[in-house]
């Protein structure tokens, strides 16, 4: 198959480009995760694809291979419609996405893995030496130096990258997408993939780079696309971006977020954490949130801020370092230790871990409250109803409280998993995106909901988020993790979006907890 | 620098524990074979008359019919499914098959056809509910199970096929000795063999691996999911059928309830022999072997004198020692390649 982009008709000089998004729009439910985006591809180049947590990057990828529908617009390839409706199709016309998480099977060889569903064959046997032949050839070739006869349970994440590269590279490869491939490298086998990439490129293929380090960015690619809010804000060549406009590109955006300024000093510290490390995921974290005061936490997806709640929480028994709750020290061992001691936390997939989506909103209400909604070890329903009510009116929950969570919007079972922890009288909340995904609206009342329980009720609060300006509109401080390490605390008078962005996409000083 | 030094020891801690994944599942195998030596020297020491050959020679003809049956078993375990209706299979198609031999003698050179075609079958029909209609295995096959008993019921109207009824050739296999070993011992290693090498070199046991040991992998490579799943289920039901045959010419005279209950003892031989109930991971090798040490641990106790609740305490607690290998194993492997993400997306 020829990797030459197909001139245009009548002007040879005008050329087709390789791969292009045609007003492409998606949503979901009340979130607009692409809206109307059009940008190239050209044939033969490094293209970085750049933008903040939620900017679309993933959502675009998903339309491109064919994951996920769009509500409107195409994708052209060569100048000819195409509309895949899965993986496979995309792959077998040349367009290939390796993501971030190995997609192997880690019983079977690397050779196995890289030929699987499409083996040599003698005859009607597998031909396992040609098999292992091949996939040889097709790692030397790569410069990845890897034992094919290994199985993939034994490779590093890396060595695992490798071998999902190695399958998609294939004689009709057209376009790879490789989302965040360094993320989990060594600076060596980071070298390693860039120059894998740059022999796609010579080769004619375009490789599609998302990545969240601008040096890297730079070092690259030759054309680099922001994407912003889900929507298209530029296209050009790296070598007329420089990097605070690259970051400005990112952030600046036009919603505004109310802040209102607080009236109330904060209290003494309530939650006190030092030193707390998590081999490969966080070292050396230490910070204070008061009583009455919102501290948000900001970082890139994967730089372990998540994990850190989730460690003060006590679901990480690995983790050292030390927790104070209001003066005491507390072993974060269990989440029902740390749920005695006032500690609460909202995880971010709340269908996952925050609800229980098949039992009615007063039975999730009430599920941490059993005990104190019992008589001689029975339930009381009116005492659990009465509660229910109390806590959807407090929250302003839509609907009744014996409907089932799972007929609620998304905003709404967010308050029922919130309301389910303040039923407990909690002192510490930990919120991990606690408007991930919910309308506007609601995010407001949610924002007023966090304010008011800091404010009245005194709750120290610690709030994860994406979304920057949710980040400085909500927070008394900021904290900014990146790698694994704390790399900005920043009072709310000084924060900026590109302040916490630069200190989000910096390489923290010393070697990178996350190796 | 400390902070340094400190990642790359974390560096190369990471590094053993991935490796680790590859190791465990190596040495799982040999963990079965090393407790099988166990148990011999064991049983040898309490009672020397185990070691001998009229004893070891009954320890393997028990292990035969088990092994057989255990590696269709491995089968549908290996796709990370069970089949519980494996002992009515051998049963319908042991009592059906000779019944209709023994009313139309035409059709006795074609027994082993006929339970092939039965076979497949039944087999199908569990695969389908499986991997077609979703229903997780575990109820699906235990709805069969009793439904294929439920036919031979019905079929048999508390009848028996007799001895003298069943075809000549079936008797004298049963009772044959090749090399001083049972012919069924031979026709278990053959068919260890058989399947061991089909999964290994055909694309059919190489898909029913690579769904096994990660299904949404299998769809991102194009692999047709519920086409593997059949295909192991008829598999599986291929072998069951015959297997009964087997058992029925040994037993001598069939009734309805021929094989019923064995597929605990089978599943427990496929488990012990290290087939991972998560699938992906174990040969029918193994599978074979885990018989092996089913069938010694059922003579070696008889032979010592224990009860029978001591016989079932020590079967049992093989078992559930053989699975908490499994889950650490599987544990360390899946650490390597995470399952999550990607469908997120896609959601």
């Amino acid at each position: 198959m020829s990797n030459e982009p197909p001139p245009v008709g009548d002007n040879p000089s005008l050329v087709v480009p390789r791969l292009r998004i045609s007003g492409i729009s998606k949503h979901f439910e009340a979130v607009r995760a692409l809206n109307d985006v059009s940008f190239d591809f050209a044939a033969g180049e490094i293209h970085a694809l750049v933008g903040e947590n939620g900017a679309g990057k993933s959502t675009l990828v998903g339309v491109i291979t064919g994951l996920i529908a769009p509500d409107t617009g195409f994708v052209e390839l060569d100048g000819k419609r195409v509309r895949f409706r899965n993986p496979l199709e995309a792959r077998a016309s040349g367009v290939t996405a390796v993501f971030q998480d190995p997609n192997l099977f880690p019983h079977l060889s690397v050779a196995e893995n890289i030929f699987t569903g499409n083996y040599p064959r003698s005859g009607v046997f597998v031909d396992r030496k040609a098999m292992a032949r091949a996939a040889r050839a097709k790692l030397d070739d790569l410069g990845f130096d890897l034992d094919v006869e290994r199985l993939v349970a034994g490779l590093t994440v890396a060595e695992a990258q490798f071998v999902e590269i190695a399958r998609a590279v294939d004689t009709g490869l057209k376009v790879l997408i490789l989302d965040e491939p360094t993320s989990a490298l060594t600076p060596g086998e980071a070298e390693k993939l860039y120059a894998v990439a740059r022999k796609l490129k010579s080769l004619g293929t375009t490789v599609v780079w998302i990545s969240h380090r601008m040096e890297e960015v730079r070092v690259l690619a030759d054309t680099v696309t922001v994407l912003r809010d889900g929507g298209h804000v530029q296209t050009s060549s790296v070598a007329k971006l420089d990097d605070d406009t690259m970051i400005r590109l990112m952030v600046g955006r036009s919603v505004v977020l109310n802040q209102v300024a607080r009236t109330e000093p904060v209290g003494p510290p309530r939650l006190v954490v030092e030193h707390l490390s998590l081999p490969g995921v966080f070292d050396d974290i230490s910070f204070e949130v008061a009583e009455g005061e919102i501290v948000g936490v900001a970082g890139l997806v994967g730089s372990g801020r998540s994990e850190i709640a989730q460690g003060i929480f006590g679901l990480s028994p690995q983790m050292t370092g030390v927790i104070r709750i209001g003066g005491e020290q507390v072993k974060p061992r269990s989440p029902a230790v740390m749920a005695e001691h006032g500690v609460v936390y909202l995880p971010e997939d709340r269908d996952a871990e925050g609800v229980i989506a098949s039992l009615s909103i007063a039975s999730n209400i009430a599920l941490p409250s059993t005990g104190r909604l019992s008589r001689f070890g029975f339930m009381q329903p009116r005492r659990e109803r009465e509660l229910a009510l109390k806590q959807t009116q407090a929250l302003s929950i839509k609907g009744r409280v014996q409907d089932l969570v799972s007929s609620l919007s998304g905003g709404n079972r967010q308050k029922v998993a919130l309301a389910r922890w303040l039923a407990t009288d909690p002192r510490v909340l930990l919120l991990d995106e606690p408007t991930h995904g919910i309308d506007v609206g609601t995010k407001a009342q949610v924002h007023d909901i966090m304010r008011n329980l800091a404010r009245e009720r005194r709750m120290a609060i610690l709030m994860i988020s994406s979304d920057l300006l949710e980040v400085i509109a909500v927070s008394d401080r900021v904290l900014v993790i990146s790698r694994g390490r704390l790399t900005a605390d920043i009072p709310i008078s000084e924060a900026s979006q590109e302040r916490i962005l630069a200190a989000a996409t910096s390489a923290p000083s010393g070697k990178d907890a996350v190796a | 620098m400390i902070a340094s030094g400190q990642t790359v020891l974390e560096g190369l801690k990471e590094r053993l524990k991935f490796s680790g994944g590859a190791a465990a599942l190596r040495v799982r195998f040999m963990g079965v074979l090393a407790f099988q030596l166990l148990l011999m020297v064991m049983f040898t020491a309490l009672v020397p008359r185990f070691i001998g050959w009229n004893n070891v020679q009954s320890v393997l003809f028990t292990a035969a019919i088990l092994a057989m049956a255990a590696v269709g078993q491995s089968l549908v375990v290996l796709t990370g499914n069970l089949d519980l209706s494996v002992g009515s299979i051998m049963g319908l198609s042991a009592y059906v098959v000779y019944d209709l031999a023994s009313q139309s003698p035409d059709l006795k050179p074609f027994v082993v056809l006929i339970a092939i075609l039965f076979g497949v079958v039944l087999g199908a029909i569990n695969g389908f509910l499986v991997a077609v209609v979703e229903i997780p295995s575990i109820v699906a096959t235990l709805g069969t199970l009793s439904v294929y008993r439920g036919f031979v019921s019905f079929y048999a109207h508390a009848t028996e096929v007799t001895s003298g009824e069943l075809p000549r050739w079936t008797r004298r296999l049963a009772s044959a000795n090749v090399l001083g070993v049972s012919a069924y011992v031979w026709l278990a290693i053959a068919l260890v063999l058989l399947v061991g090498f089909a999964l290994r070199a055909l694309p059919w046991g190489r898909n029913i691996y690579a769904y096994g040991s990660n299904p949404r992998a299998a769809y991102f490579y194009g692999l047709n999911s519920s086409r593997i799943v059949v295909g192991a289920y008829i598999g599986a039901g291929v072998i069951a059928a015959l297997v009964g045959l087997l058992l029925g010419a040994q037993v001598g005279n069939i009734n309805s309830l021929l094989a019923s209950g064995i597929e605990l003892q089978v599943l427990a031989a496929v488990v012990i022999g290290g087939v991972s109930i998560w699938g992906g991971s174990g040969s029918v090798y193994g599978a074979a072997v885990g018989a092996i040490v089913l069938a010694t641990i059922n003579n070696g106790l008889v032979l010592v004198g224990v009860q029978e609740f001591y016989r079932l305490l020590f079967q049992g607690a093989a078992i559930v020692a053989a699975v908490a290998v499994d889950a650490v194993v599987q544990r360390r492997v899946l650490s390597a390649t995470s399952r999550h993400s990607i469908m997120e997306v896609a959601s």
